[in-house]
């Protein structure tokens, strides 16, 4: 997983920029692209095609906004 | 703040041209950032911490939590609001118990920084003159965010850690497979969570092994390793691996350039096969 500071940094100050910087919680993670998991390419052979086919596409959700694992997790009943 | 060429490429990628304080730690669209965290190690990197300068380690009776072994770990007090969920964050009524950041603010310090402690270390470390100080607005991670200048952040693990679940769980031979953490903060159990709930989706029947190091800046400590999983490069790792017995490691971003999840299969015999551990920054300190 990478955390992309500089991008977090990056859309904040572009928010206090356009003056639509609130005081509130913000929640940066997979769909505002600041944490994302990232393969490593010298492992990728290892990872099975359907695996990566699927998590590429749960990916592509995630960056889209259509889906979000907290709601699972706080939906279903996820191992604690 | 220094970033690394992949995350200058990443902008350049999306049509935007990386901020100057990439490279000079300056600016960011007219705005200083500056970064403060609880422990020097908070945001580690192979190359040393990321994180130097304004960073101390505070010792809380309440900031405590479990590693393998049952026994507390000490925790920056700041670190209890620094991982909480945003959620939580966002009704959290509990101030700061050092109000050094509210006089920070009060003072009309004009700050951007993702902190999850102790402006005034920062201003005494650097004094009133630093051009921090004169700066707007303050962002940092704990609890409240009444001011109009202050915001909080909060990372959210979960979609990446489901993600990794799933390769781990397409990775596995035997079922079994291991999660490495720093210590059981709201945060990473949320992170574990998810990993097992990946893990499951893809794979049924799946074991999920969960492992706390108890601290984040030793990654050669051999606590978190309940889950018969080890920190590569560690001594244990190397001598494991020269005895012939088997290694049930692995993945830690190493890498401080491509900071890359690795996920590395192992042999083994009695333990998870795959352990995906660890998450680590693209960037550096503004301060190095």
């Amino acid at each position: 997983m990478v955390i992309e500071l500089p991008l977090a940094f990056f859309m904040i100050a572009r928010q206090v920029k356009d003056g639509t910087f609130q005081p509130r919680v913000l929640e940066l993670g997979t769909e505002s692209r600041v944490v994302t998991l990232v393969l490593k390419p010298a492992l990728e052979s290892r990872v099975a095609a359907a695996a990566k086919a699927r998590v590429d596409s749960l990916q592509s959700l995630m960056l889209a906004g259509a889906f979000s694992v907290r709601r699972l997790l706080d939906t279903a009943r996820a191992p604690r | 703040m220094i970033a690394t060429d992949a995350t200058r490429l990443r902008y350049v990628a999306r049509g935007v041209s990386p901020p100057a304080v990439f490279h000079n730690c300056q600016h960011v669209l007219g705005f200083i950032i500056v970064m403060v965290v609880s422990t020097p190690a908070a945001i580690a990197s192979p190359r040393g911490p990321v994180m130097t300068g304004p960073s101390e380690s505070r010792f809380s009776r309440r900031g405590q939590y479990p590693n393998n072994h049952g026994t507390p770990a000490p925790i920056p007090a700041s670190c209890r609001f620094a991982t909480a969920s945003a959620r939580r964050l966002a009704t959290c009524r509990q101030r700061p118990r050092r109000n050094s950041t509210k006089t920070f603010v009060n003072t009309a310090h004009r700050v951007l920084t993702s902190s999850s402690v102790t402006a005034s270390s920062f201003r005494t470390q650097h004094g009133g003159s630093h051009p921090i100080t004169r700066r707007r607005f303050l962002l940092r991670r704990p609890a409240r965010t009444t001011r109009p200048s202050l915001a909080g952040v909060s990372f959210g693990f979960a979609d990446a850690s489901y993600l990794a679940g799933i390769l781990a769980a397409g990775l596995t031979h035997t079922d079994r497979v291991g999660v490495i953490g720093s210590t059981a903060l709201p945060a990473v159990v949320e992170s574990f969570r998810a990993f097992a709930l990946g893990a499951r989706d893809a794979k049924s029947g799946v074991k999920v092994i969960r492992s706390y190091i108890g601290n984040w800046d030793d990654r050669h400590r051999r606590e978190g390793t309940g889950a018969g999983a080890d920190l590569p490069g560690s001594r244990r790792a190397a001598s494991e691996r020269r005895r012939g017995r088997p290694r049930c490691v692995s993945g830690r971003t190493r890498d401080a350039e491509s900071a890359r999840l690795r996920i590395e299969l192992e042999s083994k015999r009695s333990c998870a096969d795959v352990t995906v551990a660890a998450w680590s920054s693209s960037c550096r300190s503004p301060f190095s």
